[in-house]
């Protein structure tokens, strides 16, 4: 049962040897029992007719609620047990096999050059028994992922320096090896013991870049199933207290201005909890971070309570992302992404506790830490300098017309209407939204050099994407018959990681660049992953 | 950096550009079946709308005949202007197929062109309904490792074409993607 001992793991090394099948620690039993609750709790919305119809019955005799806490408890803990005991996994020839399910029996094999991502995560409840969870990720979808639910944290760390070094080995034999790579081929024999750390993290840093950057909705959603339940105490809670809202806003006595002010407290006070709750967010996923780079590997730690690892081949890297929002503007930080092929595209956008498997943040770095990083990932390339061509300013004249259309027609009728609070709303509304196009149009620029492809954007904050011409996908090219007339184009540079989209550039520029990147990609073969 | 990277100036007007591309129409035969759907299509519903219309009053609660009225003029109105759409957009769609990539050229009032290098394409998938089946045409889609937003496909190839660019694209020498 416990035969996932270290002296046991070695076998593996002599690769051509097969190995029989393994089970995992029996800690894991806790794993999958907080995986089932998590299930669980996941499903509420499609489990609550249930969960209600059971309420009423417990409510009417409650003498059943003792065996059916009971009986729920024993179903989680065989469940877990089932699903540890039938768990297996083996390691043979470079392949990783796994034997899991009860009752659908599901057998994978994942050869170690498929696999693109390995985390390894130290959940907290495993931290004192020295424990991790072993996540893999191959090139196709969603299910071809496997989770080996717990290993010694020392035979995991073992695993995946084989997985990575094997990797690593795999692209040298492979045709499309660069010297860029034999740069570090010095480095090979020490292998992931010569890990330079690149950066760290204070928790002062983390708590800046928690205000700057919004995680609220990262901690909501890990909450979403009690929110329900919270925001409908809340009435009742004010009315218990003797607090009537209703009064509050419809009250004809209290002068404006007190009205204002109440509203202004209000924000404050709903802006000061968010930013709190953002700040926690991000110290829990970012606490103690650190990015190093072993053997052109890029190793992300970090997390309260459960420690990720994530690791990046520098050739997988298809985007370098440096964010900067209002905020981060005002403290002079820059968050940095390093993007990665994004398998499950549907994950996009939803940042989670652990910051998914596909990128690497940095956050909230100095400008020199930027450009030290940057330097490092894409060296030669010129951020700091490079001129950026502006996008024309018919995109303005676009977006000012469909305002103007919409705003004067509203303003007059409001202004006819003599209604004085809407009226002043709406033309407020108005000039923040024309400053906001303006704002996008002057951060809107593309540049390349004879390697990258460079796109600002942004708001009132700005964002610059750098990424290499030939590790590009697809490029799109979209023109309106207005644009035409203009000879206006938006050009779309699509990458494994997402895309791009620069719009309003003179027509003839956006066919250069895209012939540039074609070029790129097409005049000899090189592997974008 | 890569010692395999070069940089040497090169004489511009020897480089392909997207510019210079020659697009192939689709099949004429796609476009009169689009439009022989679309129009057949765009009669369904404004049918449908007269069939109500003409019921005697007792068949259907005043209510729902309401509502079906209204779904069924929206619904005349949205085949209506795609039929119209169609009309004048089928025939502009074209593809262009170069040694190392792909374009697909679509759109009436945003004309979009897509440009696929071959190396970078995942796989190729042609499919055929039941119209390119009589008409002996068939459909080209391309996938790249872009993701499922940046799929496209090329409608209205003759059989033997599809098949033939299909040929050609999976025996591309250098695709190298796995690295």
């Amino acid at each position: 049962m416990t035969d996932n001992t270290p002296s046991d793991n070695s076998d593996y090394q002599g690769a051509a040897t097969v190995s029989q099948w393994h089970r995992i620690s029996p800690i894991a039993v806790i794993y999958y029992a907080l995986r089932f609750v998590r299930g669980f709790v996941g499903n509420m919305a499609y489990l609550l007719p249930a969960l209600l119809v059971g309420y009423n019955q417990i409510q009417k005799n409650p003498q059943a609620a003792l065996p059916l806490s009971i009986a729920i408890l024993a179903l989680i803990i065989v469940s877990s047990i089932l699903s540890y005991w039938f768990f297996q996994y083996r390691l043979s020839n470079d392949h990783l096999e796994i034997r899991s399910g009860v009752f659908s029996k599901k057998y994978l094999n994942l050869p170690f050059n498929r696999i693109q991502n390995v985390e390894v995560s130290h959940p907290w409840y495993y931290r004192p028994f020295g424990y991790a969870t072993l996540k893999l990720d191959s090139a196709g979808s969603a299910q071809q992922e496997a989770n080996i639910a717990a290993l010694e944290k020392h035979f995991a760390e073992q695993l995946r320096r084989e997985i990575v070094r094997h990797k690593a080995s795999d692209n040298r034999q492979s045709a499309t090896t660069t010297t860029n790579e034999q740069g570090l081929a010095g480095e090979q024999s020490a292998s992931l013991e010569g890990e330079v750390v690149l950066n760290r993290r204070s928790i002062s840093d983390i708590v800046l870049h928690g205000i700057s950057n919004n995680r609220v909705w990262i901690v909501l959603g890990a909450l979403a199933p009690f929110i329900d339940n919270l925001t409908k105490g809340i009435p009742e809670y004010l009315q218990a207290k003797g607090i009537d809202i209703d009064q509050i806003v419809s009250s004809a006595h209290m002068p404006w201005w007190q009205l204002t002010l109440a509203v202004i407290t209000l924000v404050i006070i709903v802006m000061a909890i968010m930013s709190l709750i953002s700040v926690i967010g991000a110290i829990i996923t970012f606490y103690d971070f650190s990015l190093s780079k072993a053997d052109s590997k890029y190793i992300r730690r970090s997390g309260l309570f459960s420690r990720h690892e994530i690791t990046m081949p520098h050739s997988r890297m298809q985007m370098v992302t440096c964010q900067q929002d209002w905020l981060d503007k005002l403290f002079k930080r820059i968050n940095i992404k390093f993007e990665q092929m994004n398998a499950n595209a549907a994950n996009q956008g939803q940042p989670s506790l652990s910051e998914g498997t596909n990128k690497i943040i940095v956050p909230s770095v100095t400008a020199e830490q930027r450009d030290f990083l940057v330097a490092d990932a894409y060296p030669q390339s010129q951020l700091p300098a490079i001129n950026f061509q502006p996008i024309q300013r018919r995109y303005l004249l676009r977006l000012y017309l469909l305002l103007a259309l919409i705003a004067i027609p509203l303003l007059t009728l409001l202004a006819v209407a003599d209604k004085t609070m809407p009226l002043l709303i709406t033309s407020l509304l108005s000039v923040f939204l024309s400053v906001v196009i303006f704002m996008r149009y002057r951060r809107w620029g593309i540049a390349t050099d004879n390697h990258y492809i460079y796109v600002r954007k942004g708001c009132f904050g700005v964002d610059y994407h750098i990424f290499e011409a030939y590790k590009l996908q697809q490029v799109k090219i979209k023109q309106s018959i207005w644009q035409k007339r203009h000879q206006l184009a938006s050009v779309q540079f699509v990458l494994a990681s997402g895309s791009v989209t620069v719009p309003y550039i003179k027509e003839e520029l956006a066919k250069t660049i895209a012939d540039f990147a074609l070029f790129e990609v097409e005049r000899q073969p090189r592997s974008w992953m | 950096m890569n010692t395999d990277f070069s940089n040497n100036q090169l004489p511009v007007d020897v480089l392909p550009s997207i510019q210079s591309i020659n697009f192939t129409a689709i099949s004429p035969m796609h476009i009169k079946w689009t439009r022989i759907l679309g129009c057949l299509l765009s009669f369904v519903f404004p049918s449908l709308l007269l069939i109500v219309l003409v019921l005697p009053d007792t068949w259907l609660p005043e209510k729902v005949s309401n509502i079906l009225l209204f779904v069924f003029a929206i619904l005349s109105l949205i085949f209506l202007f795609t039929f119209i759409y169609q009309w004048f957009a089928e025939p502009i769609k074209a593809y262009a197929l170069r040694e190392q990539d792909l374009s697909y050229q679509s759109g009436l009032l945003f004309r979009k062109v897509i440009t696929q290098p071959i190396t970078r394409i995942q796989h190729v998938e042609l499919k055929r309904g039941p119209l390119d089946r009589r008409n002996e045409l068939a459909k080209l889609q391309v996938f790249s490792a872009g993701g499922a937003m940046h799929t496209f496909e090329i409608p209205g190839l003759e059989l033997k074409t599809a098949q033939s660019i299909r040929q050609f694209i999976l025996s591309h020498k250098g695709g190298n993607n796995d690295g």
